[in-house]
């Protein structure tokens, strides 16, 4: 007892030391007056008349995510994808053969309300996904939006609606790597133009002063970005599809994973 | 006055539930508890980042006019950089929070039980 008192306490004390460190160190510049100087580089590179210079896109945090500091956002796709193969390696049964157990599932209610929500859903996620480069938003939010539908029908529909031989985890594992191809696609084909004709770096967005090749800055009188819009909508696929795959093993309950353990140690896999 | 008073106030309580989570991640002995705070932790400190970036009587960092950079969206916006690098901390949380709920559920199996005083028992 008195030792997590003398715990909370030195937290305590080791919490607020550090928030009057801050307070009084005048020499780092204080909180709240001025960005700094690598902030205002990024504004100002954003949208530059030179098109040399520019990344035809309207919205600052999507150019440094995706084209100034675009390999940070590559490994941290990699990340991501890691963390759901590895949950997916546990759960190594067959989704061939499942019943619709009885008396699973809600009244007409919520099933008729979130089978008009999920179509909803998807034209919201899409629209945050394609504006990524003229207002805030991109391809990791609309990758979330879209996977409130598998929290919504694991839970409306039973956890057969994600688990049964058509819609699995392995399918949508898979339409996760054809989003990740995607992004790999658009990193490499400028490398490909360079190997063939003019001269290109891996991941280039707009023309450079070296390079003549680019990605179209505009599309329809919208500003699109370049490779910053075709980033966005191949990892809204890649990661809505990974947030997928992880609800539906994780709404397996737990008497089907015992019977498939079962079924494992006898030897039908 | 009030701006700047306010500013640090919210400053003081995200470091006092940086504490107290960290409090929590230390000393609960069942597995979920410790990950709860853990999350509770990680995203305590995205908000820190972000709240450096942040500059009084601001604008969000966006360009309106097509192609021209006003003086004032620079002089007036909140830095970009720490929104950008959050995003990627987000995610990279968000997959450590995954693998540790996978490596819970194998324990689970493995032990029975979460809490960690019994498993320390049971590996004797």
């Amino acid at each position: 007892m008195i030792k997590r008192v003398a715990l909370l306490f030195s937290l305590i004390v080791l919490v607020f030391g550090t928030a009057l460190f801050i307070t009084l160190a005048t020499p780092l510049g204080g909180l709240g007056l001025d960005v700094r100087l690598l902030g205002k580089l990024y504004l100002y590179f954003t949208a530059h008349e030179n098109p040399e210079l520019t990344t035809a896109s309207r919205e600052p945090v999507a150019a440094i995510v995706w084209d100034f500091r675009g390999l940070d956002t590559f490994f941290e796709t990699t990340v991501f994808v890691m963390a759901v193969i590895a949950a997916y390696s546990m759960f190594l049964f067959s989704f061939k053969s499942e019943e619709r157990a009885p008396g699973d599932s809600f009244t007409v209610i919520p099933r008729l309300i979130t089978k008009l929500l999920l179509p909803i859903n998807i034209a919201v996620a899409s629209s945050i996904a394609l504006h990524g480069s003229t207002s805030p938003g991109g391809g990791f939010q609309a990758g979330s939006a879209l996977a409130v539908i598998g929290v919504l029908s694991a839970t409306v529909f039973s956890y057969i609606s994600l688990n049964s031989p058509r819609i699995n985890a392995k399918t949508t594992l898979a339409l996760m790597c054809i989003g990740l191809l995607g992004i790999a696609a658009i990193g490499f084909y400028p490398v490909l133009i360079g190997y063939l004709s003019a001269n290109s770096y891996f991941m280039q967005n707009q023309p450079k002063p070296d390079s003549s090749f680019g990605y179209p800055g505009e599309v329809l009188g919208y500003a699109f970005g370049g490779s910053i819009g075709f980033l966005n909508m191949a990892e809204f696929l890649t990661i809505s599809f990974g947030f997928l795959t992880i609800f539906s093993l994780l709404s397996l309950p737990e008497r089907v994973l015992k019977e498939k353990e079962e079924a494992e140690e006898v030897g039908e896999f | 006055m009030i701006d700047s008073f306010l500013l640090n106030y919210s400053l003081y309580a995200l470091l006092l539930i940086m504490g107290i989570s960290l409090y929590g991640v230390i000393s609960k002995p069942h597995l979920t508890k410790k990950i709860i705070s853990l999350t509770i932790f990680g995203d305590t400190i995205n908000l820190f980042a972000i709240f450096i970036g942040y500059r009084l009587n601001s604008t969000p960092p966006e360009l309106d006019a097509p192609y021209e950079v006003a003086h004032n969206v620079i002089s007036r916006s909140v830095d970009p950089l720490p929104q950008a690098l959050v995003l990627t901390a987000i995610v990279i949380g968000l997959a450590i929070t995954l693998f540790l709920i996978f490596l819970s559920l194998q324990v689970h199996r493995l032990y029975g039980t979460l809490d960690m005083r019994k498993v320390r028992e049971l590996r004797e």
